[in-house]
């Protein structure tokens, strides 16, 4: 690859290979059209199509369709690399200038990418890039718990009203359609999205949780007498089974002393607790000799003062561990944003060949992108891969060495044309 | 229209408007006749009160007074809509907001609550003794600037919010605040007829010093004259280091100037201030002065907070006083320092002129003893 063909246009391998995919994109389209969205009128449609020169591939958007059928037909002719609607609802969904199309409202996007992970940023901090499928698998776990803790706990959604899919690429989406819900503004989601990743308001001028939103003080009994009296009191904070953060964070915390020092190794527990602010090894000493399953029950119930160090450790990994153990995922300014396209459900991602998936709560939890999401055949198509590869795709497992034509199926050659490593057609 | 006596106060219910329209006279006569009088001093007063700490509650005994005191509010309305200014008709919208709470904590009735939270679209329901709202009503009306009203800190109960009695009433204040002040900003945008203009004239004009003198004292962009002794400690800290002549860390010098910046003092001020200081050798930190003064470019920057400062190692942490742990902003404290000094002032000369009063009485008073 050199000459004045970089500079000037994409290479005829490249070309013929993008052709190709166009082509079967569009011939998948045609066979397999994808499900109007609700209100598809009022919806604005936007479309990245196939390259067919170096630079940023064009970006078509401000469509609007009246019907479905000339939708349609469009894909089937462009076989776009990626199709995208807006999650809002507008007036007029054709006019160019957003202030024109006039906002009805908006559907309430999560969106979780394996891109957010902290663990995938820490993995790539150590210049170890996880495996895809293990990407996948933890992005899931995720999404799960933004399902189950907040989407259908906290918020109370129901089911019918939380469209979930595999986005085809690195995530999954929750698209909610709550009719109370679609008319919240920028400032309100936001609120939302504070509530799920646990952004508790700071004590004045630190970084720290104010933890005095979920600690209260009891009286329980009075010392002395007259003007010498003072009232003793307990601190208390929520039962685990108490809603919101407040039985979260009581929960948090009793999974956190079970797995760090109650079920742990009591080294590691000893320089777990020895690491904290204050603690010393004779305190972490005291606190291991009598923390036994009765204790921990009672911080259940929400009693913290059991002794000095008891309290102290509570109050630290509530501070410290309590809320990024417990907290939901989300890509925080997708979900704030009232404006958004995202990509349409039945669509085919141009960097995976893979199907957006609509799922249910029940089907996530058996659901292989790799197997499920797979939108072509395993019939034979001449390959020649860049790179050493391999990826198991509809069960089929292919490896490919770099420069080495060889047959793959249709599903992995669109697997790795479309991430531009190989190109089809023989050379 | 036995219920227009409790009613009085709750000028913003449906069947009050109704009833006021039936009952009361028309705008000219309401304006104009010398029978109205109590209800247009009573509405300028309402926005006098909204200039300062908020109004009184009605004066209501009677099917009469309640009348009244009713009409005292569209009087009020007119005044801040022909002020055309649209921090006046927040501060009304307000004071009004205020008001309401106040009375729904006072009022024992137990429908007066609920009532008013249906009129105002707080939609809340009955959960045994207390209240439960959905979250997306609450994020629709609940103060979310304010930490105690985030949802993050709710006990959001599978949809919804609990609530108090006072929270309610709350809600309810945000709620009818939020009306007032969206129907007098959308009325002031309309040309109003000239006889209310005319009528309302005399009144408008007592308010016009009420509202500058007010504005002033709530500004916030206006510092007044630099007042280095009420600097906030990080600031002072700065200063000494320069003073000492260490070497200030590029977070710091931002700080530095864009404090400076932003309280007014502009390049030639911050080397004059310098110069002033006594066994200062300015060469010894010529460059760092002349950076902070020149560095223009600030100008446009708010200054950084608190948790910046913190996390930047600029915050001399064992220095901080009792104001810094009020606070969450260097601008903060230094503007809190500089009302106290003005209520301090305002509180030593109104001493002083007690005293001096006292004294005149004395002296005027022939044979007093003490004469001396």
């Amino acid at each position: 690859m050199s000459g004045p063909a970089v500079q000037e246009g994409l290479p005829p391998a490249v070309l013929a290979t993008i052709d190709w995919l166009k082509g079967r994109f569009g011939a998948y389209y045609k066979a397999r059209p994808p499900p109007m969205p609700d209100r598809f009128t009022r919806r604005e449609f936007g479309f990245i199509l196939w390259p067919d020169r170096p630079g940023p591939p064009p970006f078509v958007r401000h469509r609007a369709y009246a019907d479905a059928a000339r939708f349609h037909n469009y894909l089937a002719w462009k076989g776009p690399h990626s199709v995208y609607y807006s999650t809002a609802y507008y007036r007029r969904p054709g006019e160019l200038k957003m202030a024109d199309k006039q906002w009805l409202g908006a559907e309430l996007i999560f969106d979780l990418d394996a891109d957010h992970l902290p663990e995938a940023e820490a993995a790539k901090a150590e210049g170890a890039a996880m495996p895809i499928e293990e990407q996948l698998r933890r992005v899931k776990g995720h999404f799960k718990r933004l399902l189950d803790d907040f989407l259908f706990g906290d918020f109370g959604l129901d089911e019918k009203d939380v469209w979930i899919t595999f986005s085809g690429g690195r995530g999954y989406h929750a698209h909610v359609v709550d009719p109370r819900l679609l008319g919240l503004d920028a400032r309100a989601r936001r609120e939302i999205v504070d509530h799920v990743t646990g952004k508790v308001p700071a004590e004045r001028g630190t970084d720290t949780p104010d933890l005095d939103f979920f600690i209260r003080k009891e009286a329980v009994a009075v010392d002395g007498r007259g003007r010498f009296a003072k009232t003793l009191t307990t601190e208390r904070i929520a039962p685990m089974d108490a809603p919101g953060w407040a039985g979260r964070l009581t929960r948090s915390l009793v999974e956190t002393l079970r797995t760090r020092v109650l079920e742990a190794d009591p080294a590691a527990a000893r320089a777990w607790l020895t690491s904290m602010e204050g603690i010393g090894d004779k305190s972490a000493e005291a606190f291991l000799d009598d923390f036994d399953e009765a204790r921990l029950r009672r911080i259940g119930q929400g009693f913290l003062e059991q002794g000095k160090v008891v309290k102290r450790v509570c109050h630290h990994i509530l501070a410290q561990h309590a809320i990024p153990f417990a907290k939901g995922e989300t890509d925080e300014p997708v979900t704030a944003d009232v404006k958004r396209l995202i990509r349409l459900p039945g669509s085919l991602h141009g960097k995976s060949g893979l199907r957006v998936v609509t799922l249910t709560r029940d089907t996530l939890d058996g659901f292989d992108p790799f197997r499920d999401a797979v939108a072509f055949s395993l019939d034979p198509v001449d390959f020649v891969p860049r790179a050493d590869d391999e990826v198991r795709l509809a069960g089929e497992t292919v490896r490919v060495r770099a420069g080495e034509a060889m047959e793959v199926p249709e599903a992995h050659a669109v697997w790795w044309c479309s991430r531009r490593s190989g190109t089809v057609g023989p050379q | 229209m036995a219920d227009l006596v409790r009613l009085a106060y709750y000028p913003f219910l449906p069947e009050v408007r109704d009833a006021v329209r039936e009952l009361g006279p028309d705008v000219p006569t309401l304006l104009g006749s010398r029978l109205y009088a109590g209800p247009r001093r009573r509405g300028l007063h309402r926005v006098e009160g909204a200039l300062a700490d908020g109004f009184a509650p009605a004066a209501v005994t009677d099917e009469r007074s309640a009348l009244l005191e009713l009409l005292s509010v569209p009087v009020a309305r007119m005044l801040a809509v022909l002020s055309g200014d649209k921090w006046l008709i927040r501060r009304y919208a307000h004071a009004e907001a205020v008001r309401l709470e106040d009375t729904l904590g006072r009022d024992e009735e137990n429908g007066a609550l609920p009532r008013a939270a249906e009129a105002l679209g707080v939609a809340v329901r009955r959960d045994g003794a207390g209240w439960q709202i959905h979250f997306s009503d609450y994020l629709g009306v609940a103060p979310a600037r304010e930490p105690a009203w985030k949802l993050v800190v709710q006990p959001l109960d599978r949809g919804w919010v609990a609530l108090d009695d006072a929270q309610v009433a709350r809600l309810c204040r945000e709620a009818l605040g939020r009306r007032i002040e969206a129907e007098l900003v959308a009325e002031a945008a309309r040309p109003q007829p000239p006889m209310v203009r005319e009528a309302l004239a005399p009144l408008l004009e007592s308010l016009g010093p009420k509202i500058a003198e007010a504005r002033e004292k709530f500004d916030d962009g206006d510092f007044g004259p630099v007042r280095r002794e009420l600097f906030p400690p990080c600031i002072l800290d700065l200063f000494q280091q320069m003073i000492d002549g260490k070497m200030v860390p590029h977070h710091g010098r931002f700080a530095m100037a864009s404090f400076l910046a932003t309280i007014g003092m502009d390049a030639q001020a911050i080397l004059e201030f310098f110069r002033e200081i006594p066994n200062f050798d300015p060469e010894k930190s010529r460059y760092q002065i002349e950076h902070i003064a020149g560095e223009r470019s600030v100008e446009s920057y708010t200054p950084p907070g608190c948790a910046w400062m913190q996390t930047n190692g600029v915050c001399p942490l064992e220095k901080r006083d009792a104001l810094c742990f009020k606070i969450k902003h260097p601008l903060s404290y230094y503007r809190a320092r500089i009302r106290f000094d003005k209520e301090a002032e305002a509180r030593g000369k109104a001493m002083l002129e007690q005293a001096r009063q006292a004294q005149q009485t004395q002296e005027a008073r022939p044979g007093a003893s003490g004469a001396s």
